[in-house]
């Protein structure tokens, strides 16, 4: 029997058909359970990463050459790297040179992929084994019918800096150390982000629904054993930074619903937000739900209330981002640098419209995919059978979530004395905003199939402690309340036995057998 | 309404069990004559995973030995020689054959408290303000 139920009974036998109870959090006090629980996660999700680390191939992450590439160019040239001007390359390319351009060094050139199936890198042919480019590089691509295209250039340039700024002083602290030495500090300076998403997933959900276990436990758990945000905190990345940094934003706006968001607040999640939007552009997604949730928290009748906050939230932010979008906008066009990427990835281009992406089984199907694994740029997948035993609990938690919200709506009796079952008005609140920013990152990511092939799952990471409080909530609610103590360490047991699995049956043999040809799997 | 503030009947501070954060006297005693489930099933869970570690054998899903059929620990002594014959120092690789035990050490310990935690007191569970 859980404590508030026993409390209850010592309190209310005389009257069980008392209405619910929420008490109010007081502030100041704490839990030391909950903060022994998050402390040793924590700890262990720390020699979890440093493992993880070492077991990934090194360079075999999602553009990690072309983000190592950019910390490299920041660190010893002191600028940002530029995509190329593909017009004037090709004019220069006609007069028989090949133009420069800022590219990913040629001794990184050996580990864009074995040469026998396996390709870590966009953009770059990738012939390692081949004497000539393994002499000089490619630099340049005919491709018939197109032209001539820059090969192996710093793809990732059009991103903001702020990760490449933060990870400069350790490259040049490594500079004694080998390319692949350096690129493991790297990945080792992503594990804090990880944690700072661990921990603000905890912070969310016991800010959300105070004092409950099964939501204290899950959560996190589902942010520290999710093998796809824990493969982001091992790489050299800017994703895992936004993840942390939406996540702490998350967080914020819970409080602030809580809390009226007070101008201090207000202040802090406009600095995150401004460093979110100086790291990926994707936390942009957010800033819709902070805006709303002021609005809603304050009321919106007192304009003066919400005009006064939403200055102190867009202030800082718009202050810090400023600078790095004008810089878009003067060297690209666009306050993006995609219609050069457009220009450039001759080879990519829609996937399909808006509507067509959004309701297309194996778009979904594939995006579920890319959650949950496709380590190794896209070349280690699942086995269905494994992918099926993530999607049945998956599709448990929408039917759950989707009986939270009628049980919410009706107040089913049967829920009387469970708290989290009678949110408090800015309880939902921040459940809808949590819903929204799932939403819009999902929207996000369609819709940036609508222009290039290769929109990702990864693209939504940045709102997974939200998708992961709700999709707890939803289990929760199909879990009777004398089998959530049982069922939190299950789920927890499930995501850990599904970690051992993936690195020992996919990522540790596919680190190791690296030089053998490359055998396609599952749907590849 | 009626107002719960439950009696906060064992501290906070002691160790979680997980039979139930809030006992009656005589419910600890038929605890302490029956094994608790929960620990029983994380007794199977944790030696589940060693039996596993130790002689289990997976089919390999990815990479150039995929559908290969290879001990847990094949895999494993392979990966230890894969660090060595990347340049790895010893004690690198012994370091990080201490994350991956410390690794499953820990795993063992938050399984732990995850069966333990139990709801708080109400009242007693605020969310400090960022």
């Amino acid at each position: 029997m859980s404590a508030t139920a026993e409390a209850s009974a010592v309190t209310t036998d005389t009257d069980l058909a008392a209405d619910p109870v929420v008490v109010p959090p007081e502030p100041g006090s704490a839990w030391p359970a909950a903060s022994r629980f998050i402390t040793v996660l924590l700890l262990f999700y720390v020699v979890k990463q440093v493992f993880s680390v070492a077991a990934y191939y090194p360079f075999s992450g999602h553009d990690e050459l072309a983000h190592f590439s950019y910390v490299r160019t920041l660190a010893t040239e002191a600028r940002l790297p530029v995509l190329p001007d593909l017009e004037a390359w090709q004019a220069e390319f006609r007069l028989g040179v090949v133009p420069a351009f800022d590219a990913i060094p040629d001794e990184l050139y050996p580990h864009c992929g074995n040469g026998r199936g396996i390709v870590f890198v966009l953009d770059w042919y990738c012939e390692p084994d081949d004497p000539q480019w393994k002499r000089k590089p490619p630099r340049a691509v005919t491709v018939p019918g197109l032209g001539n295209f820059p090969s192996g250039y710093i793809y990732v340039a059009n991103h903001p800096p702020l990760y490449y700024v933060a990870m400069a002083p350790a490259f040049l602290a490594s500079a004694r150390l080998s390319p692949v030495g350096q690129h493991y500090v790297l990945r080792l300076l992503a594990i804090p982000f990880g944690l700072i998403a661990v921990y603000a997933a905890y912070r969310l959900a016991r800010a959300l629904f105070p004092g409950d276990a099964f939501l204290t436990v899950t959560v996190p758990a589902a942010i520290a054993f999710q093998p796809q945000i824990s493969y982001e905190a091992a790489l050299v990345n800017n994703d895992i930074v936004a993840i942390a940094l939406v996540s702490l934003l998350l967080w914020g706006i819970v409080v602030g619903l809580r809390d009226r968001f007070p101008l201090r607040l207000c202040l802090a999640l406009g600095l995150v937000l401004g460093l979110g939007l100086l790291t990926k552009s994707t936390t942009a997604i957010v800033a819709p739900a902070i805006g709303l949730a002021v609005v809603l928290a304050v009321g919106w009748r007192d304009w003066r209330g919400w005009l006064g906050r939403g200055i102190a939230l867009a202030a800082p932010a718009a202050v810090l981002a400023a600078p790095w979008y004008l810089f878009l906008y003067r060297t690209y066009g666009d306050f993006s640098g995609l219609s050069r990427i457009r220009e450039l990835q001759y080879w990519s281009g829609p996937m399909g419209s808006f509507f067509a992406l959004l309701t297309d089984p194996q778009f979904v199907g594939g995006r579920f995919r890319e959650t949950w694994g496709e380590f190794g740029w896209r070349l280690i997948h699942l086995n269905p059978v494994l992918e099926w035993v993530i999607a049945i609990p998956t599709i448990a938690a929408f039917v759950g979530m989707a009986v939270y919200a009628v049980a919410v709506w009706r107040g089913f009796p049967f829920t009387r004395g469970d708290a989290v079952a009678w949110p408090h008005p800015w309880q939902w609140q921040g459940l809808v905003m949590l819903l929204l920013v799932c939403l819009l990152a999902y929207l996000a990511v369609v819709q940036f199939g609508t222009e290039f092939a290769l929109t990702q799952a990864r693209y939504f990471f940045p709102a997974a402690n939200a998708a992961a409080l709700l999709a707890m909530l939803g289990l929760r609610t199909l879990i009777p309340g004398p089998a959530r103590p049982a069922a939190q360490g299950v789920i927890v047991a499930a995501l850990l036995l599904l970690n051992v699995m993936v690195f020992v049956a996919y990522v540790l043999p596919f680190t190791v057998a690296y030089d053998e040809p490359f055998a396609w799997t599952w749907g590849g | 309404v009626v107002e719960i503030a439950g009696p906060r009947v064992r501290g906070e501070d002691a160790t979680p069990s997980p039979n139930g954060a809030v006992e009656r006297p005589h419910a600890a005693a038929r605890r302490a004559a029956a094994p608790d489930p929960l620990f029983l099933l994380w007794s199977a869970i944790v030696a589940g995973l060693v039996v596993f570690l130790a002689l289990g054998v997976v089919r390999v899903e990815a990479g150039g030995w995929f559908g290969r059929r290879m001990s847990v620990r094949q895999v494993w002594a392979r990966f230890l020689e894969y660090l060595a014959d990347l340049g790895a120092h010893p004690l690198v690789v012994v370091a990080i054959a201490a994350a991956a035990g410390m690794t499953l050490l820990g795993a063992a310990y938050v399984l732990w408290l995850s069966f333990s935690l139990r709801d708080a007191p109400p009242r007693a569970v605020p969310d400090e303000t960022p």
